[in-house]
């Protein structure tokens, strides 16, 4: 009796102790073996070619489909055999538990991709691509080989050659904090500064591109004024145009996934509130904004669509703290819709973002006063935290495919860019050099691209 | 024994679930859902959205954008709305120079006194501390003798929140002076506000008096020569 009532004390002193729930699906990633670049007749030195594997090594690491088997030189010189006589060599394969082998391949400055299916002992060619010899073009091309790879095996894009919009904090000569948007390749590379603000700027977000076409436009805030005012631009030449002659703070745009509406906050009223100004990336704003939410003594905040552009996913502290609400968009003649909460388990929820397939909601929530990305899931109803550690953790956005998100560190002082994927759950630091880097931005995809 | 092992169920499957922090939390939520709750029942609402889009406010028509009818609008908001200023800044067109001509007042001797900083508790945005309410009516006090003076009011947040939620409550926070400021007889087309949420703290640790230092709206005055 006394070691049961110990038992109870002892767990009854124990806080709720924060639970990284993995997906089922966590252990589910498909065994490849991925070989190095070798080359014949070809103009690049080996060197070149171990950063050009290194590329793709690290695209298949990170698309949290497929398990890389460790690369050795048995497995190597196997892979080579393999390449010549693919079906003689299947059982030594299958005995690893291997079920695809990735073999590139350079001829001059021809890069070919040829994937082995060890079940059946089939091949295919997928990717041909040529190279330039220039690292930061080639790393591009590496990521379209990989995303193409992707989508031939597994019937789904990689994420590869996708990009991220970010601000990059710095002081500048005069001791001044200044914030501009910069965009890199989704692994960090090839980071360039798009905004010539010089001023501050924050929250960029792309525009969702039309059907079959590239990325090409972005929203983000800009304090140029004064005030912090809303802009859209080109990612060409990063010069923006206000979005709204509305006096008083703009902040926290959200455009639809249709493109013809964007959401924000505005106290134009004297309170934060949620409004709505009709747009079109082409014609810009079109009309006036409507005020669609407020409440009384409250703040509401971050703004998110679901796919359809149909309902809005915010952050509000009317209930007396800040949690996520989700509620549909006003339509003519509707009257009284009631927001729902969805963040109950997670408290102090913030800057919520809707998956591209519209099934969950991720967020940044406090966990144990650590500051940690969160997950609400339509379709089980239930929230989970997937990122653990002292860092806090905040402004998540969805990768295209659904399965990644990015987001920021954001301790004092510094700030860092961090992918996850939903299987494994091992966030992978990205961003590089000095400054802070926050509010990223994952690069959509149109209906039509592949 | 039996109570002693009922007390450590009960509690076990309180305190395992939940912090004492969370629990506080929640009593709070509780009364205000109650609270809320009661305001339903006879009749009021806590929240509300846009009607059809041809019901708009005429301010709200007047400042460019589409409200909700006023009447209820301020019936649930319990207070009086006030008006946005006619110019703001630095825009385009304004005749007023945008922020960067706005000094600190702690740099003139003659403001100093008159434009401290205000402080406000912990993800609040309410004017209740003596100490802030004094700091206004002093503020209010100078500009009411001062008619040709402009002010931007700058919210601010600690470093403890969350980024983009602290956007927002720094406007609220800086609206929620500008109120008052207009409810004290400042004229509302001399003050301005601006949100920096969390991005412009004075101290960088993580000690409580940084994080009440943080926590502020913040003055910056416009003396036309």
């Amino acid at each position: 009796m006394r070691y049961l009532l110990f038992c109870f004390l002892y767990f009854a002193t124990m806080a709720n102790s924060s639970l990284i729930v993995p997906l089922s699906t966590q252990v589910k990633l498909v065994p490849v073996y991925l070989a190095q670049i070798t080359g014949q007749n070809t103009e690049f030195n080996e060197e070149y070619l171990d950063k050009l594997s290194a590329v793709l090594r690290y695209d298949f690491e990170n698309n949290g489909t497929t398990q890389l088997s460790p690369l050795s030189k048995e497995r190597e010189l196997f892979a080579a055999a393999t390449y010549l006589h693919p079906r003689e060599n299947l059982e030594g394969w299958r005995q690893a538990k291997v079920l695809f082998v990735i073999i590139p391949k350079m001829q001059a400055n021809h890069l070919t991709v040829r994937v082995f299916t060890v079940s059946d002992g089939s091949s295919r060619e997928i990717s041909d691509i040529t190279l330039s010899g220039e690292l930061q073009e080639d790393r591009r091309r590496i990521h379209h080989a990989a995303d193409s790879i992707h989508l031939a095996l597994f019937g789904k894009e990689g994420v590869a050659s996708t990009k991220i919009l970010f601000t990059r904090r710095l002081k500048d000569r005069s001791g001044q904090m200044q914030s501009e948007v910069w965009q890199s390749d989704y692994d960090g590379a090839n980071a360039h500064q798009v905004t010539q603000e010089e001023a501050y700027v924050i929250t960029p977000s792309y525009i969702p591109p039309a059907q079959g076409k590239a990325v090409s436009q972005f929203l983000y805030v800009t304090y140029r004024w004064g005030q912090p005012k809303i802009m859209y631009a080109s990612l060409k030449n990063g010069q923006g145009v206000r979005l709204s002659s509305l006096r008083g703070n703009q902040l926290l745009p959200a455009i639809s996934p249709k493109r013809d509406q964007v959401a924000f906050i505005s106290d134009i009223t004297g309170n934060p509130d949620l409004f709505l100004q009709p747009f079109t990336p082409e014609n810009g704003p079109i009309g006036k904004p409507q005020q669609i939410f407020s409440s009384p003594r409250a703040v509401q905040g971050s703004p998110t669509f679901n796919p359809a552009g149909t309902k809005l996913a915010f952050v509000s502290n009317k209930a007396g703290r800040p949690q996520i609400y989700v509620m549909d968009l006003p339509k003519p003649g509707s009257r009284r819709i009631k927001p729902m909460v969805i963040s109950t388990r997670a408290r102090n929820g913030s800057a919520p973002t809707w998956s591209p397939d519209g099934t969950k909601i991720a967020f940044t929530a406090i966990s144990e006063q650590v500051r940690q990305i969160w997950i609400y899931d339509f379709t089980t109803k239930e929230e989970r935290q997937i990122t653990e550690g002292k860092n806090h953790k905040e402004n998540p956005s969805w990768a295209p495919d659904s399965s990644h998100i990015i987001y920021n560190t954001s301790d004092i002082g510094s700030a860092e860019l961090y992918i996850i994927d939903l299987k494994r759950l091992q966030p992978c630091k990205i961003s590089l050099g000095e400054g802070e880097k926050r509010f990223p931005s994952w690069e959509p995809r149109s209906k039509n691209s592949l | 024994m039996k109570y002693a092992i009922f007390l450590s169920i009960a509690l076990s499957l309180s305190s395992c679930c939940r912090t004492r922090g969370d629990i506080w939390e929640d009593t709070k939520t509780a009364g205000r859902y109650f609270g809320k709750g009661f305001t339903v029942l006879t009749g009021g609402s806590d929240s509300y959205e846009a009607y059809d889009r041809v019901d708009f406010y005429p301010q709200g028509e007047e400042y460019g954008y589409v409200a909700f009818e006023e009447e209820e609008s301020q019936a649930m908001l319990g207070m009086q709305s006030v008006e946005p200023p006619r110019e703001t800044p630095g825009d385009p067109g304004c005749r007023l120079p945008s922020v960067e001509a706005f000094i600190d007042p702690s740099t003139d001797p003659e403001l100093a006194n008159s434009f401290q900083s205000i402080p406000f508790a912990f993800d609040n945005s309410q004017i209740t501390q003596d100490v802030a309410i004094a700091r206004v009516r002093a503020a209010a006090s100078y500009m009411k003798s001062h008619p040709k003076v402009y002010l931007f009011v700058e919210g601010h947040c600690d470093q403890r929140g969350f980024e983009a939620y602290n956007l927002a409550l720094g406007s609220r926070r800086a609206n929620m002076v500008r109120n008052m400021l207009v409810a004290e007889g400042v004229s509302k087309d001399h003050v301005f506000t601006i949100s920096y949420g969390k991005e412009r703290p004075i101290l960088l640790d993580n000690s409580e008096q940084a994080h009440q230092t943080n926590r502020r709206a913040e003055f910056k005055v416009y003396k036309p020569s």
